[in-house]
């Protein structure tokens, strides 16, 4: 035991330091961000864990936090960002059951986030139809416009999103809309087939849809 | 080229005569990189999406982890002397195979808090059990190895090394990543690193340990009083010419984290600007894939150049490479052949991949040598580990700081607004990269700078071996 004695002391000493430095530094760099604590109801939707989101929804005010970015609850519900489409497909089954247990826990359907993103915008982007079904259901608004003038039409379209194009012109989203630039939801469908021709299909089955082609 | 791999290979020949323990610690070597490789490429993600880490906590346990890695390193790089490498062996071991346990089912069984301050605990076992599988794989393979073959053992070591590394990335990672899916996949590559753990396991069992290859090995170097690490710091810092090392190494970090953010930065910033599904693993088998081509095929001819030239222009281009990244993302849009951000955050991510890994290739093995040409030669060993210093603060640190500028330059969900021109430069990940590059563009200039203080310490040392060979 005695020759082990001073590799166990200088041991401990070096883990004390470590770990008085890493104290000092943490309290660094505390003091110089205001929210570094993550969000455990964000937390369980994108695990998709339900049974802990309704858990966390006891408390009434969880459903309208927002983080630094002014995203609430419903919004990051309403994010996926996955290219495999089986994935995808999974994740929105998954995410659109959040939708009513979030809105029946206060959540503000059309919240908008610090760049004017809405709930509807997000699942737009994301692409991810059984979500977006369930905001429109619920009444969100088609035609709210971000900072920039994109809608959720307009987003959708850039990204190539037929389903939910379809969706949202179904539910009489707006085709005239423009944005800061003056660009109109058809202007994307064009430059989506320049950009991405691999989604060639996507993109003109979109344009017809807007009555571009 | 292809006499240079043949030459590489043909120096392999003096392994014929090493015993299955060589063997065996080697398979130990590969079996606890692919483990350990694996799981660095998601850590950090681990720790948000599995864990509920935010950004900035994710960021600084990854730090921590690094750090107690090397201040462990420092307490237990002794320990094999004294109790023998397959006991050694054997605890490292156990720590590994509880924590990577833990950390792969704590998730599916935790929440919250608990959770939270279970992989916390689980983090700094982890760090403890890696940090003795670094010291007793150099010691059993020094062991296990003759005067005659001992450095072709190592290069088997660092090539065995890489190679895990690059399998750890596209098969590991992203195979589990793939068929499982990001949040589970996870949680697979955990769970992997804990089988890999129970193999180093089996494989120590097959070690016999009085089966030293040369005798003068088996009895420990120095008394173990001589080789304590706090000790040896306060006698080294004495010296001039070790302050001016740590001044050298100081300078350096900038382009040294690099590396780190590896680990730390890219695997989120992958995620975030392409797709939650991509496959880092591939991306981060890149580097290794090129540190082995390299070795093989650049280093033979590289040799022939100056150390100093070469660390300079080395680190030169590895800080360069992070210049793709810091442009603004509409610059890259200009290339000819890019049509879309997808395929401009992927032009960026692999030239910067393959342009660093270039750039290391040249600097990385010249800071052993540095290190050994200016330390005095009975003191070459703690100069080597002492030169761990500016790092051990640096990693954590870094940690922080990477955690802080995710959070607000890469946060998820960032690329839906970048797609929509929400983002203005300096809120983009470019403007994070920037940050980056100017740290890491520091580091050649400071040498440049400091050119004449640093060589003389070379020179002193170059004029002390000159007089003791005259006396002698």
């Amino acid at each position: 035991m005695k020759k082990y004695l001073p590799i166990l002391k200088d041991g401990f000493t070096l883990l004390v330091v470590s770990t008085l430095f890493v104290t000092v530094v943490n309290q660094l760099f505390k003091g110089l961000k205001k929210n570094t604590q993550s969000d455990s109801l964000v937390t369980a939707i994108l695990q998709e864990n339900s049974d802990s989101a309704k858990e966390i929804l006891t408390d009434a005010t969880r459903a309208s936090r927002t983080d630094e970015n002014g995203r609430t609850p419903l919004m990051w519900a309403a994010y996926v960002n996955i290219a495999d489409a089986k994935q995808l497909a999974d994740a929105d089954a998954k995410r659109a059951a959040f939708v009513p247990l979030l809105l029946k826990s206060g959540a503000a359907i059309d919240a908008q986030d610090r760049d004017g993103w809405t709930p509807l915008m997000w699942a737009a982007w994301s692409g991810i139809p059984q979500t977006t079904q369930e905001l429109l259901a619920q009444n969100a608004n088609l035609n709210q416009s971000d900072r920039q003038g994109y809608t959720a039409l307009m987003i959708a379209v850039q990204r190539g999103h037929l389903p939910i194009v379809k969706l949202l012109l179904e539910k009489g989203a707006d085709k005239a809309a423009a944005d800061r630039l003056g660009r109109r939801a058809a202007d994307f469908a064009q430059q989506g087939l320049q950009k991405y021709p691999r989604k060639a299909e996507s993109y003109q089955g979109i344009a017809s849809l807007l009555g571009a082609s | 080229m292809l006499a240079a791999a043949k030459n590489y290979f043909s120096e392999f020949k003096v392994l014929r005569t090493v015993t299955k323990e060589f063997w065996l610690t080697n398979a130990i070597i590969f079996f606890d990189s692919l483990a350990y490789f694996s799981m660095m490429n998601v850590l950090t993600l681990y720790l948000t999406s599995n864990c509920g880490f935010s950004d900035v906590e994710s960021g600084a346990w990854t730090g921590i982890f690094s750090l107690y890695i090397t201040a462990f390193i420092f307490a237990v790089g002794s320990i094999c002397d004294s109790i023998g490498v397959k006991r050694s062996f054997y605890i490292g071991i156990v720590m590994l195979i509880g924590s990577r346990l833990g950390l792969g089912i704590a998730p599916v069984f935790l929440k919250g808090d608990i959770l939270q301050y279970t992989v916390k605990g689980m983090i700094i076992l982890l760090a403890l059990g890696s940090a003795f599988m670094t010291p007793v794989t150099t010691t059993s393979l020094r062991r296990f190895t003759t005067k005659e073959n001992r450095s072709t053992g190592f290069n088997v070591y660092y090539l065995i090394m890489n190679v895990a590394a690059i399998f750890a990335g596209f098969a590991v990672t992203d195979g589990f990543r793939n068929s499982l899916g990001d949040l589970k996949g996870n949680l697979g590559i955990l769970d992997f690193g804990f089988l890999m753990s129970v193999c180093c396991f089996v494989c120590v069992y097959f070690i016999n340990e009085h089966k030293v290859a040369d005798e003068d090995e088996r009895m420990p170097h120095g008394d173990d009083k001589s080789r304590r690490p706090i000790q040896i710091f306060m006698e080294v810092w004495k010296e001039s010419a070790f302050r001016k090392l740590v001044l050298f190494l100081a300078l350096t970090i900038g382009v040294r984290l690099v590396f780190t953010h590896q680990f730390l930065v890219m695997p989120k910033y992958y995620t975030r600007m392409l797709t939650a599904d991509f496959d880092l693993g591939l991306a981060n088998s890149i580097n290794p894939f090129i540190i082995v081509v390299g070795l093989i095929v650049l280093i033979p001819i590289i040799n022939k150049y100056n150390t100093f030239k070469l660390i300079v222009v080395g680190m030169t281009i590895s800080a360069l490479s992070l210049l793709f990244m810091a442009v603004p993302i509409n610059w890259i849009l200009a290339i000819p052949g890019i049509h879309n951000l997808d395929q401009a955050y992927l032009f960026v991510i692999y030239a910067q991949i393959i342009v660093f890994a270039f750039g290391e290739l040249l600097f990385s093995p010249r800071f052993t040598e540095y290190i050994s040409v200016v330390a005095p030669k009975d003191k070459v060993a703690s100069y080597m580990a002492l030169s761990a210093l500016p790092m051990f603060i640096a990693k954590p640190v870094n940690g922080f700081i990477s955690g802080m500028l995710i959070s607000s330059y890469s946060y998820d969900g960032i690329r839906a607004k970048v797609d929509t021109g929400n983002i203005a430069y300096e809120q983009s990940p470019e403007y994070m990269w920037m940050i980056y590059f100017l740290l890491a563009a520091l580091s050649p200039l400071a040498v440049l700078g400091m050119k004449n203080i640093l060589n003389s310490a070379r020179e002193a040392k170059k004029a002390e071996e000159k007089l003791a060979t005259v006396q002698a």
